[in-house]
């Protein structure tokens, strides 16, 4: 990892400098990384790390992330999406990925928090059940 | 056929998806038995962890950007990048009578190949100590059945007394002498082994089985072959398990052997956690670890069952050397101290306890009155003997005084004397002591006393039983008690030669 305490600080006014009405404004952050690449602060690496992992984790909050052993229609999509969109009461993402493990069912992600409702959970838990 | 077909049906049908969302994280850096997770967002403090092939761990170190988890089982299994999730529930092991007899590990499964334990119960492995209003006092003794300790360190249920000493002078032999003497008191023992070699641990449950004391005895094994989070949590586990017994209104025992070797296994899952490092490196809060621990010992109140949990804590020393972090501490928690020493064990005085050094600071309210009486004036006895043996080392010409005192010295610490696995019963100890302090013994030479002692415990039991029931029933040496007593020893010394 690296980096420390106080990267994680500069990398955090960085990043909340680069926000405006919610959202990450693009041109400002590449600014930013620019006068910092040029300055060449110490642990200027570090620092970008660490910011890397500031904006990974913004758009994580941001993305709903959809998983299911088969392909799901748009309409379904836009359902879950506005179910999310109303639970969380902030405007989302949405991906959608295919997961051949989950055998069937669904599975939704959104930033820390999952909800599984997949056949291959079942059998996890049907086979923890079984081991006692 | 058709069963195994239903049972599974049955248990398809149980199964409820959670509508709950799982708190995840990933792992970022896996190592000696740590993991660092990014992630896990609402995990709280010891909460239990999820990790792949049906392991678990425990988020110990809530930083800004990570947490720390410690890893039961094998953390080579894990790799960077596998996905964790937080469990909502706190470590819990299982508890109940079913677990008497048995040999578990850390987390209460059971490893002594007997099948798995039947219990329906579980306890947080990490609980809050009875509070002020639920306890009382200690005020029922709990015998050990050596004489050196019920006479002088007496323990009370309840109390929390430390053994302290070096290693190989006895420490362990103490506790189970201890655990074999609790055979018919009803007191359920509960033997915490920490960092501990395997062979010992074997070499121990052996001892207890025949001695007929596994019926009532539960050994919890965290050996040195087992991880640091193992070692970690097994004394916390094992005191669940006391808890449970204590809340049903009966007497546990509890012995961790040992704590200087649980404050190691700490002060390696805290520097691998990257916790700042104090006194001996050990972290900030290794006071609070073995605090928190011992004051889990109660003696209940009425209300709340009566039931009681003593603890026997043990401290290995090095060099003798009790002002070290680890031991300090220690002896600053509990109620009390058995100190022993080398210089006692090497001359044969075993067990080596030294009595000076050695005290029990609630203990005494748990004596029984018979034994106050008789063992009154012995640790000022053995101590002034210890000092004329000093003196008398230089100087040839002892007064008659000194000679005697010395000489009743000399049978008191031989008296004191026991082998091991030789408890003896609290009635058999008061008549011994009482013909020792009386200066009945001043005419025995001094290598006929074991002899003696094997002989006149006999002649008690069979011929002058009415004397030690007496004893039992009273719990205090009445003057008639005590005339018959005299009588009982003179007749005994005229057939013994």
């Amino acid at each position: 990892m690296g980096y420390s305490k106080q990267d994680i600080k500069i990398a955090k006014k960085i990043f909340e400098g680069s926000i405006k009405e919610g959202n990450i404004e693009t041109s400002r952050l590449f600014s930013i990384i620019s006068t910092v690449k040029k300055m060449k602060p110490n642990k200027a690496l570090n620092i970008l790390q660490a910011l890397l992992k500031e904006v990974v984790s913004f758009y994580k909050k941001q993305t709903l992330l959809v998983e299911s052993s088969l392909p799901l229609e748009q309409s379904y999509l836009s359902e879950i999406k506005r179910i999310f969109e109303r639970k969380i009461g902030r405007p989302l993402t949405i991906v959608f990925k295919e997961n051949k493990t989950l055998i069937g069912g669904i599975k939704i992600k959104l930033d820390d928090n999952v909800w599984d409702y997949s056949v291959n959970q079942s059998l996890e838990v049907f086979k923890e059940r079984a081991n006692g | 056929m058709v069963d195994i077909i239903g049972e599974l049906k049955k248990e398809i049908e149980k199964l409820e998806i959670s509508k709950e969302a799982k708190n995840t994280g990933i792992i970022t850096e896996i190592g000696d038995g740590v993991a660092k997770v990014d992630g896990l967002s609402d995990v709280v403090f010891n909460e239990l962890i999820d990790l792949p092939n049906n392991l678990k761990g425990l988020a110990l170190n809530l930083e800004e950007n990570s947490v720390g988890i410690i890893i039961f089982g094998d953390y080579t299994q894990l790799k960077e990048g596998d996905e964790v999730r937080s469990t909502g529930k706190i470590l819990e092991v299982p508890v109940g009578d079913s677990l008497v007899g048995r040999v578990v590990n850390a987390v209460g499964e059971p490893i002594d190949g007997k099948g798995p334990i039947k219990s329906t119960k579980a306890y947080p492995v990490e609980k809050i100590a009875p509070g002020v209003i639920s306890r009382e006092s200690v005020k029922t003794p709990l015998q050990t059945g050596i004489k050196a300790i019920d006479s002088m360190i007496p323990i009370g249920r309840g109390q929390r007394e430390l053994i302290i000493g070096d290693r190989g002078l006895g420490k362990t032999a103490i506790t189970i002498d201890t655990i074999i003497n609790q055979k018919d008191s009803g007191v359920i023992c509960i033997y915490v082994a920490i960092g501990q070699k395997t062979s010992k641990i074997a070499q121990l449950i052996n001892t207890l089985e025949k001695a007929d004391a596994m019926k009532h005895s539960i050994i919890v094994s965290a050996s040195a072959t087992d991880s640091a989070t193992m070692q970690f949590i097994a004394p916390y586990a094992g005191c669940a398990l006391g808890e449970y017994f204590m809340d049903q209104g009966k007497d546990a025992l509890i012995i961790y052997d040992d704590l200087s070797k649980h404050a190691w296994s700490y002060r390696q899952l805290s520097l691998l956690l990257r916790r700042p490092s104090g006194r001996e490196a050990y972290p900030g809060d290794v006071f609070y670890l073995h605090s928190r621990l011992l004051e889990r010992s109660a003696k209940l109140n009425e209300e709340n069952g009566s039931g009681s949990l003593t603890a026997l804590p043990i401290i290995e020393t090095q060099e003798g050397d009790v002002s070290a972090y680890i031991p300090t501490n220690v002896i600053s928690i509990t109620d009390g101290q058995i100190f022993l020493e080398g210089d006692m064990f090497y001359a044969g005085t075993r067990p080596a306890i030294n009595v000076g050094l050695s005290v029990s600071r609630v203990g005494g309210a748990a004596q029984t009155k018979a034994m106050k009486q008789v063992s009154g004036s012995l640790r000022l006895d053995l101590a002034q003997y210890r000092e004329l043996a000093a003196f008398a080392q230089f100087g040839s010409d002892l007064d008659e005084t000194t000679q005697k005192r010395l000489e009743r010295g000399k049978r008191l610490v031989e008296i004191l004397k026991q082998s091991q696995f030789a408890p003896m019963s609290v009635e058999k100890q008061v008549v011994i002591l009482f013909a020792a302090t009386k200066g009945f013994l001043d005419d025995i030479p001094v290598d006929k006393l074991d002899e003696f002692e094997q002989k006149f415990s006999d002649f008690m039991s069979t011929r002058k039983k009415n004397v030690l029931d007496t004893i039992i029933k009273e719990e205090s040496l009445s003057k008639k008690t005590e005339q018959e007593l005299e009588k009982s020893i003179e007749e005994f010394k005229k057939g013994f030669k």
